[in-house]
């Protein structure tokens, strides 16, 4: 299924492609090689294999791609050491031919000719099934504190070596390295998932169910366990197979006659609630659908906001990815298939306010916990918010309050993670009104909002906190270890009373204490409503919101109507449905401009698209300043203060900071290798808008109507038509021509910037 | 008093108050766009912590005794330490990986910083260990310290490094202002991002032409379809926010016919095919084009990793110090067959140094380092700072260039001191520097001296 086929038409394209030098993964290693294709000089470089397409090649006679670095003419693959047929198709690329006849795995290498040759590392192909991974038994009961002897079975490869783990860490019992299960001594909620992972490759498992029941009681309580059932992926797409239905005009896809007639005005007309609806999804989603646009059409704004508040959370389906690319595969669903469309938008705003990097986070499960508080209380309370990411232990790695101390030995508490709590997470630097503007001093100064001392005080109030051990009692300072919050190390707290933002808390407090009204002080710092405003706003609506929209929304934060402050429903409500927001003739300062992963995403959903492995992908977001989860510093991607340069008079633009001319052309060439080369199952399908290419306004119409909503310029429009008509007197074909048509509108600033 | 803060607070004043901004353009010292006027500093980022120890060693018989001793199994000896001498005699020994580098230094192009690292102030290995004054957070964190030393502030993070806002005090030298002031061919870096003009990242060899865009069939379809997004970017928009867009669409049209138009590799100079080759001869290819991008003041960034040596270090730092000498000296001689080889300064970064004690086979993170600084309008051939003695017998040994009993430098020179020196050269005024460098005022010299 996953295998493309390659028409005629695309092999001549595929010919400009090469004279392309690939977009090279970025890498800090010390490569020796160079590119082929690049670099005319004798020396041979060694060839690296990154990945294969399909990416389980099939049994019986069959062709499959071998994608890499620094091929050269004449390369050999070759599987556990036996030369295949080999066919040179660029650099980054070449085709094997194979015949397996049965399933299984093994060793590819690639082999550059030269003296002496030069061969790649081993890269794990599959073929057939590939490897496969069971368990049994697959379901078990398992008694409190007794044990039960798991067994994997390992098919495809000699290494029948698993990896075993117990989803949820400890309290779910544990597993040994052979397998054996031990429940823990009181009953857990819901079933326990175990894991087999493969050890040769760690992105083939399988699971079992455990039910852990009370082992000494004989009435077995009925435990109704409404979690955690193993549903493999959070929520299908709505558009699960290319449905024709991506061209919403009714397009008589055969005989492509123009259903609206080829005059001097051949723009469609604009349906305001079209506009609106689609407005609409662009600040609270992901982007619209064709189904959410008609969903929204139907119930309204207001309606589809409540409903959405009420969607239960796409979440990572083990709780915990077991691999990077699982976690970014499942990080791209959730904001592209995701159901709860409108929690993934807020989270990724949160997720530029309150940061956590790969750079220092290296792996999922220091990451999924921190993506898990964000969407846990996206529509809960930001104080609550504020709280448990304190205490979080992914959190507590990457801004260091994890195994902070009392003062002595020479070593001070650690003041990292209380100076970004103040100045990126809560209240900023400087004292706001509620319209977001500075307050000033009688000399026309702004006003810091904290000094060093109130860190320094703070920090003490967090000494203490440690990482949670997988077994056993926590020591003074442990190791790293994720799963659950921080916990609290009496000996190493600081007990002396503590006075920072004008407050202080005694003396002697628990260290809990300590954090609950520390975050209580902060969070009611009259700071913390419009910082969060502003940021909000810019996140989904508009970079530049006016001072009053600011303060409905500041008010909104800081009383729900019930008296209740940070509620985030009543805020991201106050920010959505503002007279500001869904004005559709908005001022000419409004609007943002989409990130690379919004925009791409945008397109994908507006185009009826999926990402069957987001994982091949995610590293050409780095080339385009917003690598996934990887923000250089605590200061995420981009600034939310960020000013458009070279204004006569300021603009905000925080998503301007990663959009220069090297970030915009890999936006677009990843765009077009998804519309030229990535047809059918593996991204969309595009036929209905190719097969409308001959007749030049019906096209322009069609991806008028799915990316602008009829709202294209007449000037994008006049434009599309003078190249169409260029192409079709040098007898460009449809394809040729529909590529134009909805490469250079999505590439348009008009759809880059959602307005 | 402490610095950090109010540095960080000076920094979202700039992004925060127009007035500033534009205040910050009006004391813009250089004087734009004269003729023949271009200066260009090259960043090459050693990720993972070079090992100074290794990269540059003391040769006095006293010095070098102590060094091997010090050092056990990871110490050079015989054939290979490539020795040198400072002009004022001076004995060194380079890496034996770096014999290009060698021949430089002795031509005096190249001049080494010795035990250079991030610090709030000057602090005393007293008030390191009895954490009395502040000092940066997190050493010895790879991740903290790379963005540290890009950001050029001693905390543990900040949204523009000191390239970036290097860039954004010379913007007004540059004559075409689509073309971007600041370049990483290395992938995103903090290092460039300005607090006022955004930076971008290239890939060597790959232009800024869209795939879309280039070649194809029909020829004159696909350049219609060109034509057709360069003229909706010019025909612009009443909305500001699409405006901003399209002048960024219409700098990208831009610079790909200057850099297609332009792109035929006139150099003769030879680059060795190393990841590091490959983009400083991008940055060589940069520089020539300068007339024709109109760029007086340029900031790059390039990388290369592999540096973090905890074991197996000896052949793995010979093997990248021998690409970081070979891609390094093809530049130089690159900017001397374009005539600017004084108007053009490389220098080094990375993480931190590494414990002068090794463990098994390699070494462990450190924090002061050396750094080498490549290019004719360099005063080479020459050490500046302070290189510790490690010999404790020795009446000149101070106790405070090392942090601890393993050998880890504490730091001497400042990384402040170490990229005001640069940015003096490069043009930026004493009442600059606190903008760029907001703990430089804890020092009291501000040109260590290494440029001419």
């Amino acid at each position: 299924m996953l295998f493309r086929s390659f028409s005629r038409s695309v092999s001549v394209v595929l010919s400009f492609l090469l004279a392309c030098a690939p977009i090279l993964p970025l890498t800090r290693t010390a490569a020796e090689g160079f590119d082929a294709g690049m670099t005319p000089m004798a020396a041979v470089a060694t060839p690296q294999v990154q990945w294969f397409s399909p990416r389980i090649v099939p049994l019986g006679p069959t062709t499959f791609e071998v994608h890499g670095r620094y091929f050269v003419a004449g390369a050999t693959a070759k599987l556990n050491g036996v030369s295949m047929t080999t066919t040179f198709v660029s650099s980054s690329k070449l085709r094997v031919k194979s015949n397996f006849t049965e399933s299984g795995s093994g060793n590819l290498t690639v082999v550059n000719p030269g003296t002496p040759p030069k061969t790649s590392s081993a890269r794990l192909l599959e073929y057939g099934q590939g490897i496969t991974v069971s368990i049994s038994p697959s379901t078990a009961t398992v008694m409190t504190g007794t044990q039960r002897q798991f067994t994997s079975t390992v098919n495809g490869t000699s290494n029948k070596t698993v990896y075993w783990y117990v989803d949820g860490g400890s309290s779910r019992g544990t597993i040994t390295s052979k397998g054996l299960y031990k429940a823990p001594n009181t009953v857990p909620s819901g079933t326990v998932t175990i894991r087999a992972v493969a050890a040769v490759n760690s992105e083939r498992s399988a699971t079992a169910s455990v039910t852990v029941q009370q082992g000494s009681t004989p009435t077995p309580t009925p435990t109704p366990m409404p979690t955690m059932t193993p549903t493999p992926m959070p929520t299908p797409m709505p558009t699960p197979s290319p449905s024709p239905s991506v061209v919403p005009t009714p397009s008589p896809s055969a005989s492509p006659t123009p259903t609206v007639s080829p005059t001097p005005s051949p723009a469609p007309t604009i349906d305001p609630q079209t506009v609106a609806a689609a407005r609409f999804l662009e600040q609270a989603t992901f982007g619209p659908t064709t189904q959410s646009l008609a969903y929204v059409k139907q119930v309204g704004a207001q309606a589809y906001l409540e409903e959405q508040f009420n969607l239960p959370e796409s979440v990572f389906p083990n709780g915990i990815a077991s691999s990077q690319n699982e976690m970014i595969d499942q990080f791209f669903w959730h904001k592209l298939r995701g159901q709860d469309q409108v929690r993934q938008r807020v989270v990724y705003g949160l997720s530029e306010v309150i940061v956590i990097s790969r750079n220092k986070n290296y792996y999922p499960n220091m990451l999924i916990p921190y993506v898990n508080i964000l969407s846990r209380n996206a529509f809960g309370n930001y104080k609550d918010l504020l709280k448990e990411m304190t205490l979080d232990a992914s959190m507590g790695n990457f801004l260091d309050m994890a195994n902070s101390r009392k003062p002595g030995d020479g070593m001070g508490a650690n003041e990292n993670y209380p100076r970004e709590l103040l100045q990126l997470f809560s209240i900023g630097l400087y004292r706001l009104n509620p319209d977001g503007s500075l307050v000033l001093d009688g000399a026309g100064k702004p006003i810091p909002t904290y000094n060093q001392n109130d860190i320094r005080q703070l920090a003490l109030a967090f000494t203490g906190w440690t990482f949670n051990t997988p077994s056993g009692p926590p020591q003074n300072l442990n190791p790293n270890y994720y799963p659950g919050p921080m916990v609290p190390i009496p000996s190493q707290h600081d007990t002396s009373s503590k006075t920072f933002l004008g407050a202080t808390l005694p003396a002697n407090q628990t260290m809990q204490k300590d954090i609950d009204d520390a975050i209580n002080i902060i969070f009611n710092h009259p700071n913390v409503g419009p910082f969060v405003a502003t940021r909000m706003i810019r996140a989904l609506v508009t970079s530049n919101p006016s001072p009053a929209y600011v303060a409905r929304v500041s008010a909104a934060f800081d009383n729900n109507g019930s008296g209740v402050r940070g509620d985030m429903k009543s805020v991201i409500r106050a920010i959505l449905l503002d007279p500001e927001a869904r004005n559709d003739n908005p001022s000419n300062e409004f609007g943002r401009l989409r990130t690379p992963v919004q925009h791409h995403i945008a397109l994908l959903r507006a185009l009826g698209g999926d990402l069957l492995q987001p994982q091949l992908i995610s590293y050409t977001y780095e080339a385009m300043g917003e690598g996934v989860l990887n923000a250089p510093s605590v200061f995420g991607h981009y600034s939310p203060m960020f000013r458009i340069p070279k204004q006569s008079t300021p603009l905000f633009g925080p998503e301007f900071q990663i959009h220069g001319p090297g970030e915009l052309v890999n936006r677009g060439n990843l765009i077009w290798n998804w519309m030229n080369y990535y047809q059918t199952s593996n991204v969309w399908n595009l036929q209905p808008i190719f097969s409308l290419g001959n007749n030049h306004v019906a096209c322009v119409n069609a991806v008028d109507d799915l990316l602008l909503y009829g709202r294209m310029s007449p000037a994008l429009r006049q434009e599309l038509l003078n190249a169409l008509q260029t192409a079709q007197a040098v007898g460009a074909d449809a394809k040729t021509k529909a590529l134009t048509v909805l490469y250079v509108t999505a590439m348009s600033s008009e759809y880059m910037v959602a307005h | 008093m402490n610095n950090n803060d109010f540095s960080r607070r000076d920094f979202l004043r700039l992004s925060l108050s127009a007035g500033m901004v534009a205040a910050l353009g009006n004391v813009m010292p250089v004087s734009a766009a004269v003729a023949g006027d271009y200066k260009a500093l090259v960043c090459i980022f050693l990720f993972g912590g070079n090992d100074g120890h290794n990269t540059i060693v003391p040769m006095a018989p006293s010095e070098y005794s102590s060094y091997l001793a010090k050092r056990g199994g990871l110490a050079l000896t015989g054939n290979r330490l490539l020795p040198v001498t400072t002009t004022t005699g001076g004995q060194y020994a380079f890496n034996y990986g770096m014999p290009e580098l060698q021949s430089l230094f002795q031509q005096g192009k190249v001049a080494v910083l010795a035990n250079t690292g991030i610090l709030n102030q000057p602090t005393t290995k007293q008030q390191y260990q009895q954490n009395a004054v502040p000092l940066p957070t997190q050493l010895f964190s790879h991740s903290d310290q790379i963005v540290q030393m890009q950001a050029g502030i001693p905390n543990a993070s900040a949204s523009s490094g000191w390239g970036g806002r290097i860039a954004d005090l010379v913007q007004s030298a540059n004559s075409n202002t689509t073309f971007p002031t600041s370049i990483s061919f290395s992938g995103s870096s903090l290092y460039v991002a300005g607090q006022t003009v955004p930076a971008t990242n290239l890939q060597p060899g790959n232009s800024l032409a869209q795939y879309a865009m280039g070649s194809g069939w029909p020829q004159a379809a696909v350049d219609a379809r060109a034509n057709a997004q360069k003229n909706v970017a010019l025909l612009g928009s009443s909305n500001r926010i699409i405006a901003a867009a399209d002048r960024i669409m219409s700098d990208t049209w831009k610079l790909n016919a200057i850099l297609q138009g332009a792109s035929g590799g006139t150099l003769s100079t030879v680059f060795p095919s190393t990841d590091l080759g490959n983009q400083l001869k991008e940055v060589a290819r940069f520089i020539n084009l300068r007339s024709q991008t109109g760029a007086g003041r340029q900031v790059f960034f390039c990388g290369l990793g592999g540096f973090d040596t905890h074991s197996g270090q000896d052949y793995q730092q010979w093997d990248l110090l021998r690409q970081v000498s070979q891609a390094v000296s093809s530049f130089y001689q690159a900017t001397i067959e374009m005539g600017v080889a004084d108007q053009v300064t490389s220098f080094t970064l990375s993480d931190f140094g590494r414990s002068l004690e090794p463990s098994g086979t390699g070494s462990d993170h450190g924090w002061g380092n050396h750094h080498l600084i490549i290019g004719g309008g360099v005063r080479g051939q020459q050490v500046y700072g302070s290189f510790p003695i490690l010999n404790q017998n020795d009446s000149a040994y101070d106790q405070n260039a090392f942090a601890d009993t393993r050998g880890v430098l504490l730091p001497t020179s400042s990384l402040a001191q170490y990229g005001s020196t640069l940015a003096k050269w490069f043009g930026a005024t004493d009442a600059q520097m606190a903008g760029l460098f907001p703990e430089i005022d804890n020092f009291s010299v501000r040109d260590l001296g290494f440029m001419a």
